[in-house]
């Protein structure tokens, strides 16, 4: 049953539903109806009679009962002696035999009603019998009998039964249809959204894939806004993902190009080659192939959903800065520390050396005369700064050189700069230790800035 | 033969530079886009090997700066960009040859020597006749400025009679060039068309030469 119902179509049910509460509704409706209709016709022929019997029971007691008794309708009198016997009755009466048996009539005689059968007055259907007493008589007091044939009643309840069997199938069957069509009509949209959906699944990528809204102002289409605000960030991140895939392959090939038609040209030109130097440019692009995979995977494992960090422990900035500078001594510029005090912060050795590391190697690379690193407290964090005094860099590509394969170097040959990636890794780093990154004005050159957690280990 | 490598490469320009010697070639080597241009313009080269991605000037811009200048020097293009579209651009600016990085040696040497056979003749990107203009990359016909709409079988007539300035073209030839080999095409049709092309592109444009064919002309007398 469970089963059935659940294989319906949303459609089927909330109609189905709409449907059977309705008829239910109705059948109940109906019922009472008919019963109420019963019962206040009852009433009616009952406060009839019952006036009738009153009437000529006053006159018996004033004795001035006509023979026969006058009476409307289908009534028939009867004034009936405490022996049983018909002292009156009406013209339509039976002026012999009461139409109520001697028991029947003993127990109305304080008055009463009760059904009797029809045949006893010679019509068809129970009769309706009121017992009035009246007042004094010769031997006992004489009781009115009015009785009333109930086919009238019955018909009046039978008609208005078979108007309701008729009509409430007809009034259900036309909200049934109207049910069907209105819901049909609620739900075009969720169907249009869900060929809509079935479409973009078919379609081939590259097409910008949207539902469609409908025109309304309801939950259907703020389904729909929600849902295509969903499929533009996919769409997004795919974009974001493509060209990172396509830039990362050009940015492979480059070296891989090198590579091959520096061994071309060297075995093309076999005893002409300068072996050592061949050697010496192998190993460079070589080299720069591996840092290339090295800064690619780590950008990847940045992307996963749950970064890995590696190992934690307490780190001191000045320590790590002075280890860096040391590493570029041999760099075109002098790279120098300012840190008097101990600053340390909780974070990955290894990590921050990269950040301080692709920092520094950027400001080498633009720095005239100089590169400075520094560390100093700034409220709860610790800030620590990298400056060169370079041509420095435009205000509006300050945030653009930190994504992945931004390179600003118009005027610069490919083999002094990198890939692009390594303002990238760092801050993905940064963020990773919860701090912030970004690139300020000094004078002339950059300093770039990064904000740390301080954590106050003295 | 005289070759310009513009090439931001270092390390492979100067691997070329030695290769392309040592095939008896005369190699000059520019690292940037700029350098590059200067180099080509002013020095008489045989073939020019242009990287796309360059620093100061992009390899699409150096070709077309040269194309606008006409100077016809074959190029040969080099990228590490695959796209379709990447190579469809750099060939429909100017460039005579586009090789995808990492490349073989050996078809890049096959296919310079293919270069120089063909030589340096005029070969515009886009057809030009007079202050008449047309693209056939972007499928865009202009007069002074002013975009004409056409048909493409007019475009391909028109494009046939723009690539024989101020010669007289049959129209069998037309025929033959324009349109499809097959069918019952009548010869009648060729001045139907010629026609509708006079409408839009200027009557004194296209010269009727009586028992020979038609003649586009620069400039109208």
């Amino acid at each position: 049953m469970v089963a059935w119902w659940r294989r319906l179509s949303l459609r089927s049910r909330l109609t189905l539903l709409a449907v059977g509460g309705l008829a239910a509704g109705l059948a109940v409706g109906g019922a009472v109806l008919v019963a109420a209709l019963g019962v206040t016709l009852q009433r009616s022929v009952d406060s009839e009679a019952t006036q009738t019997g009153r009437d000529v029971a006053r006159l018996v007691a004033e004795g001035a009962l006509p023979e026969p008794v006058p009476v409307t309708g289908e009534q028939q009198v009867q004034v009936v002696d405490g022996q049983g016997r018909v002292l009156a009755a009406s013209l339509n009466a039976d002026r012999l035999v009461p139409v109520l048996h001697d028991a029947e009539l003993a127990a109305v005689r304080g008055g009463g009603k009760r059904f009797v059968a029809g045949d006893r007055i010679g019509v068809t259907g129970p009769v309706r019998v009121v017992a009035v007493p009246a007042g004094a008589g010769g031997t006992g007091p004489p009781t009115v009998l009015v009785a009333k044939p109930m086919t009238d009643l019955q018909h009046s309840v039978q008609v208005a039964r078979n108007i309701l069997v008729v009509a409430f199938p007809l009034l259900i069957g036309v909200l049934a249809v109207v049910t069907w069509r209105l819901v049909g009509a609620t739900l075009r949209p969720v169907e249009s959204l869900r060929a809509g959906a079935a479409e973009i699944t078919a379609a081939p990528s590259g097409r910008p894939a949207r539902l469609p809204v409908p025109a309304s102002h309801d939950e259907i289409q703020r389904l729909a806004v929600t849902l295509n605000d969903m499929l533009e960030r996919l769409e997004t991140a795919r974009a974001r993902q493509r060209a990172f895939v396509a830039d990362a392959a050009h940015e492979l090939r480059s070296p891989l190009a090198n590579l091959r038609t520096e061994l071309e040209v060297a075995q093309r030109l076999g005893d002409r080659t300068d072996w050592p130097e061949v050697a010496r440019d192998l190993l460079a692009d070589t080299q720069r192939l591996g840092r290339l995979i090295d800064d690619l995977l780590l950008l990847a494992r940045a992307d996963a959903p749950h970064p890995r960090v590696g190992a934690v422990e307490p780190v001191e900035l000045g320590g790590l800065l002075r280890a860096v500078a040391e590493q570029y001594s041999g760099a075109a510029v002098p790279v120098s520390v300012a840190a008097d005090q101990p600053a340390w912060v909780e974070g990955e050795p290894d990590g921050l050396r990269r950040v301080v590391a692709n920092l520094v190697d950027n400001a080498v690379r633009h720095a005239r005369t100089g590169v400075v690193l520094a560390v100093r407290p700034d409220r709860t964090e610790l800030l620590v700064t990298v400056t060169d005094d370079g041509p420095g860099i435009p205000a509006a590509d300050r945030e653009r050189v930190f994504e992945r394969f931004t390179r600003l170097d118009d005027a610069r040959a490919r083999d002094a700069g990198g890939a692009g990636l390594g303002l990238a890794i760092a801050r993905d780093l940064v963020r990773r230790h919860g701090g912030s990154v970004r690139l300020a004005d000094a004078g002339p050159g950059v300093r770039a800035e990064v904000r740390l957690p301080s954590t106050n280990v003295t | 033969m005289r070759l310009l490598v513009v090439e931001d490469e270092e390390r492979l320009a100067a691997a070329l530079q030695r290769g392309l010697q040592g095939e008896g070639f005369a190699v000059d080597v520019a690292l940037t886009g700029p350098a590059g241009l200067d180099l080509a313009r002013h020095g008489s080269y045989d073939a020019v090997i242009l990287d796309v991605m360059l620093p100061g000037l992009s390899g699409y811009r150096v070709v077309r700066a040269l194309r606008a200048e006409s100077n016809w020097v074959p190029v040969l293009m080099l990228s590490a960009k695959d796209g379709e579209y990447d190579q469809a651009d750099g060939l429909d600016v100017g460039a005579d040859d586009y090789l995808t990085k990492p490349f073989s040696y050996v078809v890049l040497l096959a296919r310079l020597r293919a270069l120089l056979r063909r030589g340096a003749p005029r070969r515009p990107a886009v057809l030009t006749a007079g202050d008449l203009s047309l693209d056939p990359a972007r499928r865009r016909v202009t007069r002074a400025g002013v975009e004409i709409v056409l048909t493409s079988r007019e475009f391909a007539l028109l494009e046939y009679l723009m690539r024989r300035p101020g010669e007289v073209v049959s129209k069998i030839e037309l025929l033959d060039h324009v349109w499809d080999a097959a069918v019952d095409t009548a010869p009648n049709v060729v001045e139907v068309y010629v026609g509708y092309l006079r409408r839009k592109v200027g009557r004194e444009r296209l010269e009727t030469v009586r028992g020979a064919g038609y003649r586009l002309v620069a400039e109208p007398a």
